[in-house]
């Protein structure tokens, strides 16, 4: 701000100052309805984050149900019919929310458990199946939210930067440059009255 | 009259049934609380030995499954030292589980494209495997695994090998297996001593082992056609058109195409627990009645070779059992829990 205090008062200055501020003005404005935006965002979010209690809640009765199977097969069964499910292929894109970058995950090939013999073990390989989906949801709803908060503070340390510091500084330089025209226009006429008054008296 | 090798080989089994574990040492090892108080109690018995071979660091669920399931293999294989003829390639036809159980492991991998190390079979004496392991284990595909069989009883594996790639699943080359398993099996009992009870004991089983498949791949919703492809041809007791009569029937009214009634209370029990959602407790049901349809052949057959099949479905039991014993303890289950799902 060193170099806004250095300005020095002309009228050239100040047309300049004026527009810049007018200029930081709209910038504050627009950066202001980004907040608001993203605000409006992370609060559709949040009311979101409830679903992983939930998507928890079913995980845990999956694992339940699990230990019984495990429990009657044995590890090495359990584990050798887990082998012959194939993998599960996701496609991770990133999509920007007012700046914001925020990953968009999509199943591309779901796991084929088809395969798999045991009936209890199938049962509960189509439960998750059908859990990953949410899970995958919550998880990008997570890092979306992550990523809007992140963004926000950002914004909201610009917004009030500008709003708290650097316009009140040029206003401040404005209404300095104002006051020092207004004085030195306020001495000229002073001055030329005097200079009237001096060449009267000598008419006379 | 028996030949002396049959009968000196069931007095011997009547000896190693007495190192069975008995219900109320099951019973006594669902109180204990921890994996490694079921291994201070095992070490009292004829797992010790193998026991031994644990360190205390890596004792876990697993490891012992493993000692379980090596033991359950010495067992079978140590009757070979006793039998010789038709009865000895009966049993070994029927120890010729455990080769396919390692097979189905096998082909799991392999359709995943993933490794398996021997250590993830089930032990076999070298001597006693008709499928080179080594050999499998190296393969990169389900197809060459499929190559190695050539000259083994799996051969007929080759023939379904383009089913396979068309329906991409292993469970054909599984229950391919499986059926050729069965079918082998069945075909060695004709004129075996004793066959018509060994016949009732295995029948019974291939009959609960369709019934179960058939139950499973309709819960699943599997089509008609794999349905049909997929079960063992054998019908013991189970009526000729079961599975075309199951096949376009839903799985809660597979007990209304049965005729024998005590499958048609298993098979209606099983439902049952299966709309409540308690499927592990659905699949023992036809566990449980096996091993006690063995239990009780033993009991009326004392001198008949039946008794010898018998005892090997009860270490299979046990084996079960303490499996479910040891990893229920570790996954910290329910006393009551582990005790609806072990076979008394």
């Amino acid at each position: 701000m060193a170099s806004i205090d250095r300005t020095t008062a002309t009228r050239g200055n100040l047309l300049k100052l004026r527009t810049t501020v007018k200029f930081i003005e709209n910038a504050m404005d627009v950066l202001k309805m980004k907040r608001d935006r993203l605000a409006a965002e992370l609060n559709k979010l949040l009311h979101e984050l409830t679903r992983r209690q939930k998507a928890e809640k079913q995980l845990m009765e999956i694992y339940e149900d699990l230990k019984i199977t495990l429990a009657m097969l044995g590890y090495s069964a359990a584990f050798s019919e887990g082998l012959a499910i194939s993998k599960m292929k996701v496609e991770v894109n990133s999509v920007s929310i007012m700046g914001a970058i925020v990953p968009k995950l999509t199943i591309k090939e779901k796991p084929s458990i088809s395969s798999i013999e045991n009936v209890s073990l199938y049962r509960i390989a189509e439960k998750q199946l059908s859990l990953f989906g949410e899970l995958l949801n919550v998880a990008q709803i997570e890092a979306s939210v992550e990523r809007i908060a992140n963004e926000l503070m950002k914004v909201n340390r610009k917004v009030n930067a500008l709003e708290k510091v650097i316009i009140p500084t040029y206003t401040k330089q404005i209404r300095y440059i104002e006051n020092s025209l207004f004085d030195e226009e306020l001495e000229d006429f002073a001055r030329i009255k005097h200079v009237n008054a001096i060449l009267s008296r000598r008419r006379t | 009259m028996r030949s002396p090798k049959i009968i000196y080989l069931i007095a011997r089994v009547h000896g190693l049934k007495t190192h069975l574990l008995k219900s109320q040492q099951f019973i006594q090892m669902l109180r204990q609380t921890e994996v490694s108080e079921i291994y201070d109690f095992l070490l009292r018995s004829e797992y010790s030995k193998d026991l031994g071979m644990i360190s205390m660091e890596e004792l876990d669920a697993h490891e012992l499954e493993k000692i379980f399931y090596q033991k359950l293999s010495q067992r079978f294989f140590f009757l070979f030292q006793m039998t010789s003829g038709k009865t000895g390639q009966v049993l070994e036809d029927y120890c010729r589980r455990i080769e396919v159980e390692n097979l189905k492991r096998v082909t799991r991998a392999l359709h995943a494209k993933e490794k398996i190390s021997e250590g993830q079979l089930i032990p076999i004496p070298r001597k006693y495997q008709t499928v080179n392991f080594q050999a499998v284990l190296q393969s990169r595909t389900v197809k060459e695994m499929i190559s190695f069989l050539r000259e083994t009883a799996y051969e007929g594996l080759r023939e379904i090998a383009g089913l396979y790639e068309e329906y991409n699943n292993p469970q054909v080359i599984e229950t391919e297996a499986d059926r050729i398993y069965y079918e082998l099996l069945w075909k060695k009992l004709d004129k075996i001593v004793d066959e018509d009870e060994i016949r009732d004991l295995i029948g019974t089983e291939i009959d609960l082992k369709n019934l179960l498949n058939t139950l499973s791949l309709k819960y699943k919703g599997v089509g008609q056609e794999f349905l049909q492809r997929t079960v063992i041809n054998i019908h013991y007791r189970l009526p000729r058109d079961f599975i075309q009569e199951a096949a376009s029937a839903s799985y809660q009214k597979i007990p209304d195409v049965l005729t024998w009634p005590k499958y048609v209370e298993l098979t209606a029990k099983a439902v049952e627990l299966m709309n409540g959602e308690m499927i592990s407790e659905a699949e023992s049901v036809f566990s449980q009645h096996l091993y006690s349809y063995a239990e009780t052949a033993a009991l009326r057959n004392p001198n008949n070779l039946v008794y010898v099949f018998s005892y090997l479905y009860l270490c299979f039991r046990e084996a079960r059992n303490l499996t479910t014993l040891a990893t229920g303890k570790q996954l910290r289950l329910d006393d009551e829990k582990i005790r609806r799902l072990l076979f008394l």
